[in-house]
């Protein structure tokens, strides 16, 4: 495929109607698409192209999912991998590094960053609708100051501005760098939009433990907005950890809000893919958009799983061009319900995140070589 | 009927003690020469295809056998084997090796028949026991002991002798590990106490209330890796028939019990550059390669399959080091030459092949938790000079590869049958 006849393909896929592509014939649209690339990133990426010969992916192209060299979310925080010049990054997107305490860096350049605007936005038109709704932010604006290097937060809240037709904040960032609502700001926000369909979008762990902890406690209550829509996405892992799971967290939502619960939706999708999101739909399936997939990888075998089955979650995008992130393996796992036959009418694969892996325990006495641990202290 | 309780409750471990105690007289009285008679019949019930999905069953019929089982106790007794059975001369005076009692056992979980293995080196020196036996285990153990039940023969009185007689001497169940409670009962009833396990269990035991004159026999949490000198290197790297032979059985080591034995090696320690050790992981990744293909792997735990494809990563794409995989998570070896370090073991056929300068560069990061060392280190003077200090350093065994996970004695540090008795003097 030649670069151009490439990017013509790949607008069609983002231009389109979303989710209504044949699964087979996505995968074959998608593979070829994802092979040169493949290709380009091997031939400017020593370390990449090292990957691709080491791990036996060979040259393609590929016809399978499968068989697109894939590189584990993680190397992201230990390698540079850039495709392009330095000079022409036009950000660095950074993840939150939640679980390693270092953030991956994604480098971007012009033509990938129009891209992932784009392809969010038609993702999100789906979801939202198209016409613009007023944007409260449950953030501090400064998650989305304007620099060379973005979080993954502020990505996330940039890329619903294409639906706000005004934009506020709900919280205020402390000297101390705390968040803490601003009440009053969310008060005098619903006043005046109540009956506007206002969007709100928020980080889940924080949305929870600033924003409805706040609330809860001192008992304010906004809306009611029937028409308001919750987006939130990340941070499952700490809420797991507190046992608050999908159906709490929009429970708690729906009335701190005054909106029905079935608007507060979650969606996945990270630093590392910045453009590509998947939503729940209304029979809780998340769908791939149409320049995108979802492979669910058998852990032991790493062949795709069969309906109802669990595995690894591999994301496959045609979006990047300066990083090499067309198959990224995650350490999330999802469970595939199907292929098409969703309720909500999207065609495709559609599947349920299930959790982050267990960190792998070492059983018995073939234990670890540390010598300093003290027994019965 | 089951000899095993897979969820035992406070009366029933009583009423189990009790059961067992009152087997101990009849267990005492046994002649050492029918047990190891009695287990060689055991081992021939195992040898059959029946029990061919047993992880480890073949070291186990192996490790059962009459010769087998009388050399260790002749080894671990210091010779005295016959004091088993009776007082013996042992210069000026006499002496006797006599059960301790009730041994009560908390097995671990990472090889299913661990269980086994620790019961009969009790049994063999005729203590009754209780066996605490991990969950995941429960299914092979009752098969094993079913086997045991049926096997029988006649004794030197001219007596039958089976397995269901000497099970009269013995119970094995489940509790769960958070059941202080029960884990008290279990440790009141002990003359002596042996824990297989990690930190957690070993914390657990080891805080119990217990009788004052309770043996504890501790075979605690451990690590264990490979020595290759650069003469071996050469050999395995070449592929003869001798680095062939080399190649195969240390894959076996490494295959057997998934790699989750402390006995398993996570790490070989190659001496050379980076492109040395990358020529002998190429032998060692085909020889996986073709021992996996007989045996593929039928089961990973999520969490290890993505610890694997995160090193696959960082390994495929640094300059600095090199991976060779199979397409599945069957087997992985990564190589590299960060220089005498140590690494988690990942286990699950996940080897790490590391280059190092000397061997004598690894002895300092040596922990007394590293067990089992598998060594082909053909100059002879280095590997004296080697086992002279990994000893000091904590060491407990230096093998041959493929021997890394033979259970022999001592184990640990210490000759279990010979913690298993009390001496008794008579002068």
């Amino acid at each position: 495929m030649d670069a151009s006849t490439h990017e013509a393909e790949v607008l069609t896929l983002i231009d389109q109607p979303q989710f209504r592509l044949d699964p087979a014939d996505k995968e074959r649209r998608l593979c070829a698409i994802l092979s040169a690339q493949s290709a380009r990133h091997a031939a400017a990426i020593p370390a990449f192209a090292r990957l691709v010969e080491r791990l036996g992916f060979g040259e393609g192209p590929r016809a399978r999912y499968e068989d697109v060299p894939w590189i584990h979310v993680s190397a992201f925080k230990k390698f540079e991998l850039r495709s392009v010049p330095a000079d022409k990054v036009v950000r660095v997107v950074t993840s939150s590094a939640t679980t390693s305490g270092t953030p991956s860096r994604i480098h971007i350049d012009k033509p990938t960053s129009f891209r992932q605007a784009k392809a969010l936005a038609a993702t999100l038109a789906d979801v939202v609708g198209k016409t613009r709704r007023p944007y409260l932010v449950l953030d501090a604006a400064e998650s989305n100051a304007a620099t060379s290097s973005l979080s993954a937060r502020g990505a996330a809240i940039r890329g619903l501005l294409p639906f706000a037709s005004e934009v506020t904040y709900a919280l205020d960032l402390q000297p101390d760098g705390k968040l803490t609502p601003n009440e009053a700001r969310i008060g005098a926000f619903f006043e005046k939009n109540r009956d506007r369909s206002p969007l709100l979008f928020g980080f889940t762990f924080i949305v929870w433990s600033v924003v409805l902890d706040a609330l809860g406690k001192g008992g304010a209550r906004f809306g009611p907005a029937p028409g308001a829509m919750l987006l939130h996405s990340g941070g499952w892992k700490k809420l797991t950890e507190q046992a608050v799971d999908k159906d709490t967290f929009a429970a708690e939502a729906a009335v701190a809000f005054g909106m029905p619960a079935s608007h507060v939706l979650d969606f996945y999708g990270m630093a590392e893919q910045v453009g590509v999101v998947f939503v729940d739909c209304a029979a809780g399936h998340k769908h791939p958009p149409d320049f995108a997939d979802v492979l669910l990888r058998d852990p032991l075998t790493l062949e795709r799983v069969r309906a109802g089955e669990a595995g690894l979650i591999e994301v496959l995008s045609v979006l990047p061009e300066s990083y090499p992130g067309q198959a990224l393996l995650t350490d999330d796992v999802g469970v595939l319900v199907g292929e098409d036959g969703c309720p909500c009418g999207r065609r495709g694969r559609h599947f349920r995140i299930r959790s982050r892996v267990a960190q792998a325990e070492i059983r018995g006495c073939g234990d670890t070589f540390a010598a300093k641990r003290v027994v019965g202290a | 009927m089951s000899r095993v309780h897979e969820r035992i409750d406070a009366a029933s471990l009583a009423a189990e003690a009790d059961r067992v105690t009152r087997a101990a007289g009849p267990a005492a009285a046994r002649r050492t020469d029918d047990l190891y008679r009695l287990f060689d019949a055991f081992a021939a019930k195992l040898a059959t295809p029946a029990f061919g999905d047993v992880e480890g069953i073949a070291f186990l019929v192996t490790w059962l056998r009459k010769k087998s089982l009388e050399s260790m106790v002749r080894a671990s007794l210091g010779g005295r084997a016959e004091a088993l059975d009776a007082f013996v001369a042992d210069g000026s005076q006499r002496l006797r090796a006599a059960p301790r009692g009730v041994v009560a056992q908390w097995i671990a979980g990472n090889i299913p028949t661990l269980a086994i293995f620790s019961f009969v080196l009790s049994a063999l020196v005729k203590n009754v026991n209780l066996v605490r036996v991990p969950k995941e285990s429960l299914a092979v153990v009752r098969r094993l002991l079913a086997a045991l039940e049926e096997s029988s023969i006649t004794d030197s009185a001219g007596a039958a002798l089976s397995g269901r007689d000497l099970l009269d001497g013995a119970s094995f169940f489940y509790f769960p590990g958070e059941d202080r409670a029960l884990h008290a009962a279990l440790s009141l009833r002990a003359d002596a106490r042996v824990v297989w396990g990690g930190q957690e269990t070993l914390a657990t035991v080891l805080a119990l209330p217990r009788h004052e004159h309770c043996e504890d026999i501790v075979f605690g949490p451990k690590f264990s890796l490979g020595l290759v000198d650069a003469a071996g290197r050469r050999r395995v790297a070449e592929g003869g028939e001798e680095g062939a032979a080399v190649a195969r059985s240390l894959v076996r080591d490494v295959l057997l019990f998934d790699q989750a034995a402390c006995s398993s090696p996570h790490i070989l320690y190659v001496e050379g550059a980076l492109d040395d050790a990358r020529a002998f992981a190429r032998r060692i990744a085909n020889e996986l390669a073709k021992q996996t293909k007989r045996a593929p792997k039928r089961a990973i735990a999520e969490g290890t399959a993505a610890a694997i494809l995160r090193l696959r990563t960082d390994y495929g794409l640094d300059e600095q080091r090199d991976v060779m995989a199979s397409s599945s998570v069957d087997y992985t070896v990564l190589v590299d030459a960060d220089g005498p370090v140590l690494s988690e073991g990942v286990q699950s056929r996940t080897l790490f092949v590391r280059a190092v300068a000397s061997l004598e560069d690894v002895v300092p990061i040596v922990t007394p938790q590293v067990q089992t060392i598998g060594m082909l280190v053909d100059d002879a003077a280095l590997a004296g000079t080697l086992a002279e200090a990994l000893a000091r350093k904590g060491v407990s065994r230096l093998v041959r590869f493929g021997l890394m996970n033979v259970y022999d004695q001592p184990w640990d540090g210490l000759f279990a049958c010979d913690r298993f008795v009390r001496w008794i003097s008579w002068t």
